[in-house]
């Protein structure tokens, strides 16, 4: 479905940027507020990426990937680039959860509960990794680090976050594998 | 082509590669070995989805209802080219207010005194009610037209305040998306990884041009200077040429009017597999393959 949308959208349909933007509005700005931390911040990530994926339709193709991970991959890229420049501007703040906590719950229900499925699915199996190579998976993900800025970060060694960020990917793709054929 | 013990150690490394935690230098060298290897492109295609899916592992962040729908509609009028933004934020009307205007009194009707021309027995009244209830209609209509002449007025002002707001919005949208621009490039020009190539023309020495390549996030960034403009129904084109002569086109391109363009594209490729980097003349659309004289070109420095 969402393939279409994007093919429809390169050929110069703005109702279908619309359609994508109903469908993943919500869990692009989730995804881009876990990184930045600051809704305002998210939100303009969240614009520039849908006009990203408009100006660059075209070029998508179902080898790269559903539309729903280009736009993540997107919405990834453009907010590290965003923390890293707030970074430049500011003293580093601490992760605040408390940003979490007070999100308006209203949207279009059906890309909701997909995004919630989704959610669930991933969270899910990150639950079933260990704590260890959780922390530095997302610490990857979330935050951009480099294996040595996770060391530092962790005061561990270089070869420990290898190893565990290694085992920790591989896992939870088995393991998404799995809950994807309902063996979990 | 990799030796099997070369494509062991790569296999080992892909998740570094996938999750984008690795130093450039092993990037480059595990994206080598993994071109020779069918197997090693299938196991970084699954690693990559699954980096892909933990973006969906995040608490659940829908956007306000209301910025959700006026960012929605600033897309599509940004996407209609229409050229005019849409609010960003549902503005509340003003409330307009039509002050009740004192309606003149009929003079010494207020005053409650006695007057000569107003005499207070009911014969005198007789003859002269047409013509204070005739005054009180003018003076009614007057206050009609005094109010419709204020409510213009205000409806004037909430009209000029609605097209300040708007062009304020518009500006701020316009600011912020430029700054988001402007963080990008600073980035795609300025991270670790990023190597830069510079680019010369044989024929005009004021021409060239300059490319940044962030191999973290193999992001391509072109700046140009002094090239004129295309001429009618021609396009500029760039390509990345790799050092087994595969020509591969990174798009199409006109510059401003001085002379400048910012071009930015996505592709994999190792640096070391770098050949040359030229930008020709072709006809507007694009070519599969470069047809026109390179204007500019570039070579990593070996």
């Amino acid at each position: 479905m969402d393939g279409s949308i994007v093919r429809r959208m390169a050929g110069g349909d703005e109702s279908a940027l619309g359609a994508l933007y109903d469908r993943w509005a919500d869990a692009v700005n989730a995804l881009a507020l876990r990184i930045v931390r600051d809704p305002g911040e998210a939100e303009e990530v969240v614009e520039s990426v849908f006009w990203q994926a408009w100006q660059q339709a075209s070029r998508w193709s179902a080898e790269r990937g559903s539309p729903g991970s280009w736009l993540l991959a997107m919405a990834r890229s453009r907010s590290l680039d965003r923390l890293r420049s707030l970074r430049r501007r500011r003293d580093e703040q601490p992760a605040d959860a408390s940003v979490f906590d007070a999100v308006p719950a209203v949207g279009d229900p059906c890309a909701e509960l997909e995004a919630a499925e989704r959610a669930t699915r991933v969270t899910a199996a990150l639950g079933t990794l260990p704590t260890e190579q959780r922390e530095v998976l997302e610490l990857a993900y979330f935050e951009g680090l480099s294996q040595t800025e996770i060391a530092e970060r962790l005061s561990l060694p270089l070869g420990t976050v290898k190893t565990r960020a290694r085992l920790a990917l591989r896992k939870l793709r088995d393991r998404l594998d799995a809950l994807r054929e309902g063996k979990a | 082509m990799s030796t099997p013990h070369e494509q062991d150690e790569a296999f080992v490394m892909l998740p570094d590669l996938a999750l984008g935690t690795l130093p450039v230098a092993d990037a480059e060298r595990v994206i080598a070995i993994v071109k020779s290897s069918p197997r090693l492109q299938a196991e970084l295609a699954s690693l990559r989805g699954t980096v892909a899916a933990l973006g969906s592992a995040t608490p659940a962040a829908p956007i306000d209802v209301d910025r959700k729908r006026a960012m929605r509609e600033r897309l599509l009028a940004r996407a209609s080219g229409s050229g005019v933004d849409a609010p960003v934020t549902p503005t509340v009307s003003p409330v307009l207010r039509l002050e009740p205007v004192a309606a003149p009194t009929a003079p010494n009707a207020a005053s409650g005194s006695p007057s000569r021309s107003v005499p207070q027995t009911a014969p005198a009244t007789r003859g002269t009610a047409p013509r204070i209830l005739q005054f009180l209609a003018l003076a009614a209509s007057g206050a009609f037209v005094v109010s419709l002449w204020q409510a213009n007025g205000i409806r004037q002002e909430r009209d000029d305040a609605r097209s300040a707001l708007k062009a304020a919005t518009v500006t701020a949208s316009q600011l912020s998306d430029k700054l988001a621009v402007s963080d990008s490039l600073v980035m795609a020009m300025s991270g670790p990884g990023v190597k830069v190539y510079e680019m010369a023309s044989s024929a005009v020495r004021q021409r060239g041009a300059k490319m940044f390549f962030d191999q973290l996030t193999n992001r391509w960034t072109l700046i140009t200077h002094n090239l004129d403009a295309a001429p009618t129904g021609r396009t500029y084109q760039l390509w990345l040429v790799t050092r087994s002569s595969q020509k591969i086109s990174a798009g199409t391109f006109n510059t401003d009017a001085g002379g400048r363009a910012v071009v930015q594209a996505t592709y994999a490729l190792a640096a070391a597999d770098l050949g040359a980097i030229a930008i020709t003349e072709e006809p507007v659309g694009g070519s599969p393959q470069p047809t026109g004289d390179i204007l500019i070109v570039g070579t990593p420095a070996r």
